[in-house]
């Protein structure tokens, strides 16, 4: 079976749970709402939707990413070139990130009713820094932040009619 | 929403990873050069993500419903779940 969610072809099913699993983050604002409108198509009234994301945004997040992670890239890349070893540093475009506002607001409308959020590995964010895993901070770092930055979110929804 | 950019040090140059769908290819290309060993169930249990996925999954989804799944990954939750649950993969192939 090949589905292309952005672009639904002859598709009569319906289904009673639907799992999408990380796939919001490589959409922008307008693949994700036609994401939705036929996710919504192909759910049965009542079904159990569960969206998996590690695409959480937030302050500190939004730091690691833009400054605290390119640092430490750049400075391990440039310590291979003083070493004289041929590498490169590149920029990929992963996708994009949301905050868990921004996510509700897209995904809670007039067909799915939001149920609950799952959330864990609230260390993982911060284990992304080679420093981090270094000195065993992220334990640490969890608790000062309240344990606010889930790395692994699931959110229920429920699709109305 | 915002761009969230991964940086990388490579030994080769590569192109296209300005487009967030081949970057992402070659990501889960490259971080899963022995794929096959996460659809051994020994080795997905070490992976602390995959295995809280499955378990969330394993306790919140009703097995008499049909289920599909819509994911950019290898697959392995749907996998290891397909046995107990009614799933559909929307991306499956034979192997």
């Amino acid at each position: 079976m090949k589905l292309d969610i952005l672009n639904l072809k002859n598709q009569n099913l319906k289904y009673e749970q639907i799992v999408i699993n990380r796939i919001e983050y490589l959409f922008d604002n307008i693949e994700l709402e036609k994401c939705i409108k036929n996710i919504s198509k192909i759910s049965k009234p009542g079904a159990k939707i569960f969206i998996i994301f590690r695409s959480r945004d937030g302050f500190i997040i939004k730091f690691i990413d833009h400054v605290l992670k390119y640092l430490e890239t750049y400075l391990i890349y440039l310590i291979k070139r003083i070493r004289k070893k041929k590498v490169y540093f590149l920029k990929g475009h992963h996708g994009f990130r949301r905050s868990f506002k921004e996510f509700k607001k897209v995904w809670v409308n007039d067909n799915f009713e939001y149920q609950s959020i799952y959330e864990d590995l609230h260390e993982s964010d911060y284990n992304r820094l080679g420093v981090v895993r270094k000195l065993k901070l992220s334990y640490f770092l969890s608790i000062i932040f309240f344990k606010s930055h889930p790395y692994l979110n699931i959110i229920h929804l429920k699709k109305i009619i | 929403m915002r761009n969230w950019y991964k940086y990388l040090i490579l030994d080769k140059f590569i192109n296209n990873i300005d487009d967030r769908f081949l970057f992402s290819n070659y990501q889960l290309i490259e971080n899963n050069r022995n794929f096959k060993d996460i659809f051994n169930f020994e080795n997905f249990k070490k992976n602390k993500i995959f295995f809280k996925q499955y378990n969330f999954l394993k306790n919140n989804l009703d097995p008499d419903k049909e289920t599909l799944f819509i994911g950019s990954s290898w697959g392995e939750s749907e996998f290891f779940l397909k046995d107990e649950f009614k799933i559909t993969a929307s991306d499956s192939e034979d192997e």
